[in-house]
């Protein structure tokens, strides 16, 4: 534990210590004379005992030691080494309190949740899944080196990244015989229904997007532009004609669903690329309109002008357009995605101790307002 | 200095206190008693007929006893008359700074209304004299209420400074007071020519009282740093360390005092000694309730 100054410059400021010690010299010069009758009694060969005299001595050395601390709080002072060096325990969501209690530590541990935030193990658990191979790498960069950590895992968790995590600690990792109550793993998304709502002039350009619903296994459904909207707002209809949209389209757009327009019809306010192809032309754009959105062909689908309705992964690029990605898998077992031994030490920051200094200079001015004020009370008395 | 001179508290206590000479001379009646003797109330004596003696003095009867001529003496009250001296040279000035409102002046002036306001109750005459280097001021002794007050307009506008003034300066001193005369000093004592003039009054049978007025700050010596000491009357200046000099001052200063009072005692002047911090009427007390008792 040591204690530095980030601002050792700041120390020239001592200078200004001269000037309480200047206005508490005593000025002889200035002094009134005092009537004094009995002069003829006096010792005549005394002299004053110092010519250099300090008037109110305590007042002054109060002073200086305020200004002393004024300067070296001016001057950053940190102190390094004053970390908690108690051992961490890490608790994974999902373990128990029985489990916890039965486990064996040394007398003085920290125990936390290894979730968002790390709260205290007493205080409720966030809910959701927890980054835990991104929260493992948090902790060890904020533990000082000398503080063990302790992580108790379940024998799986969900909250694993790609990367295996590489520490400077070297972790007890206990795997409890707790089992976590986790969500079952995120479904894929069924392929989108299409409704293919086309006339007689665009009859050609449907075949392309029945060719990549039956990719899907979902096969779509053909009908007249006139025909009524299906009710379920997760399909996504196809507008396959120049004809202007029909009025309930749009209302059946703002409660949810996905409407697919060809190039004829602009799209309202500014569009999002959504499908942009390797050469950099973005073949399907979308705009939100109410809870659904509105989505257009940025050209005719005709493949002398979209060739990338002929190649074989048309489908998915389409699926991928119309649904949100899956995510990433992110179950890990406990026994396999033990964090390693390796990892570069982080050096812990110094702890700044500005703020108790303020607090210290603010009673040493209290004490010294009191102190000159009493003084000069009672001279007034 | 309040316009009051003599507080009410004050006043109350002079209640008991007589003025009372030794001597005094033979002039009207007065509460004072008289060491010559004539014609009057109270018998003091006989004593043998000698020519010249006035007849109608002689006790017949007494002559019809013993066949011898007696004159009958009376020993007669006389009115007295109190001279107040006051110091009023720039020492005088000087004052506590405990209390800076009242000076060694004021003390000696309030003490000289309450001797005035004693000698008219007892119907006796009183004088004031000032002394100062530029000039004494003097009032003419005299008594009643209107005396008294012409005596208070005289303190009232007595200011001091100026040194004390030398012996030549001092001649209405002698000449307006005679023997037998009450004589009230009021000085700091300091200077010597004040010492001398006591004594030489004394010893031309004048009835001599010294109130010597000191402040607190001589008797205690309170000053614990460096201060530049100035005499008022010289412009002297010395600088000095208060906490060095007190023990030595204080020594010096006692057998200053202790000296004053041996040759005051030796010239048969009566001498009291009033502090600034001390009640008032302890000098007067001092002076004339000895008088009293006896």
């Amino acid at each position: 534990m040591s204690v530095s100054l980030l601002l050792p410059g700041a120390l020239a400021a001592l200078a200004v210590l001269v000037l309480p010690v200047l206005l508490h010299l005593a000025r002889r010069d200035q002094q009134q004379p005092l009537d004094f009758a009995a002069l003829r009694w006096l010792p005549g060969k005394v002299q004053p005992r110092n010519r250099l005299r300090l008037e109110d001595l305590p007042l002054l050395l109060l002073r200086l030691l305020l200004l002393t601390l004024l300067v070296l709080w001016l001057a950053q002072p940190v102190m390094y080494g004053a970390t908690d060096r108690r051992p961490y325990v890490a608790v994974m969501p999902g373990v128990s309190a029985a489990t916890v209690t039965q486990q064996h530590f040394l007398k003085d541990v920290r125990m936390h949740w290894l979730a968002v935030g790390l709260p205290a193990w007493d205080a409720a658990l966030p809910s959701g899944v927890q980054p835990i191979d991104s929260l493992l790498r948090q902790l060890d960069a904020e533990l000082p080196a000398e503080a063990p950590l302790i992580v108790l895992a379940t024998p799986q968790f969900d909250g694993a990244d790609a990367q295996l995590p590489v520490l400077s600690h070297r972790v007890d990792w206990r795997i409890v015989t707790d089992t976590a109550p986790v969500p079952p793993p995120a479904q894929r998304m069924p392929a989108p229904r299409l409704y293919i709502m086309v006339d007689a002039a665009h009859q050609a350009q449907s075949r392309y997007l029945a060719a990549a619903a039956q990719a899907w296994q979902v096969p779509a459904t053909q009908t007249a532009t006139t025909a009524t909207l299906p009710a379920n707002t997760q399909a996504v209809v196809v507008w396959l004609s120049s004809a202007a949209l029909p009025s309930q389209a749009m209302a059946w757009v703002r409660d949810g669903g996905t409407l697919l327009l060809t190039q004829s019809h602009p799209l309202p306010g500014t569009p999002l690329p959504l499908w942009v192809a390797d050469d950099g032309v973005v073949l399907l754009e979308a705009s939100a309109q109410g809870q659904g959105r509105l989505l257009r062909w940025t050209r005719p689908l005709q493949p002398a002008v979209m060739p990338q309705l002929l190649e074989a992964d048309f489908p998915q690029h389409l699926r991928a357009a119309l649904q949100a990605p899956t995510p990433a898998p992110v179950r890990a077992d406990a026994r396999t995605h033990q964090p390693q031994w390796g990892g570069r030490s982080t050096p812990q920051p110094p702890q700044a101790l500005q703020p108790w200094l303020a607090l210290l200079l603010a009673l040493l001015f209290l004490s010294e307002r009191w102190l000159a004020t009493r003084q000069r009370a009672k001279a007034l008395q | 200095m309040a316009a009051e001179l003599i507080p009410p508290a004050l006043r109350s206590r002079l209640q008991p206190l007589q003025l009372l000479a030794k001597r005094t001379r033979a002039m009207g009646l007065g509460l004072h008693p008289s060491h010559s003797r004539g014609a009057g109330l109270e018998f003091s004596q006989y004593r043998a007929y000698e020519p010249g003696d006035d007849l109608r003095q002689v006790d017949w009867k007494l002559y019809a006893r013993s066949d011898r001529f007696f004159v009958r003496e009376a020993e007669r009250e006389s009115p007295l008359t109190v001279w107040l001296l006051v110091d009023a040279s720039a020492s005088m000035a000087q004052v506590d700074q405990a209390r800076p409102q009242w000076s060694r002046l004021d003390a000696g002036k309030t003490l000289a209304a309450c001797i005035a306001e004693l000698a008219l109750r007892q119907g006796d005459r009183f004088g004031m004299i000032a002394l100062r280097d530029d000039g004494l001021q003097l009032l003419p002794a005299g008594s009643g209420a209107r005396h008294r007050n012409r005596l208070w307009l005289a303190l009232h506008a007595l200011t001091a400074h100026g040194r004390f003034p030398q012996s030549p300066a001092l001649t209405p001193a002698w000449e307006r007071t005679a023997a037998g005369e009450l004589v009230v000093i009021f000085s700091d004592c300091f200077d010597d020519a004040m010492v001398a003039l006591a004594e030489r009054l004394a010893a031309a049978r004048r009835e001599v009282i010294v109130v010597q007025l000191l402040t607190a700050e001589e008797r205690d010596f309170p000053y614990h740093h460096g201060h530049r000491f100035r005499d008022p009357e010289t412009g002297e200046e010395r600088p000095g360390d208060g906490k060095a000099m007190r023990i030595e001052f204080l020594q010096r200063f006692t057998q200053a005092l202790q000296a004053l009072d041996a040759r005051l005692d030796a010239a048969g002047i009566a001498h009291a000694r009033y502090v600034l911090d001390e009640p008032l009427e302890r000098p007067l007390q001092h002076v004339f309730g000895r008088h009293n008792k006896a």
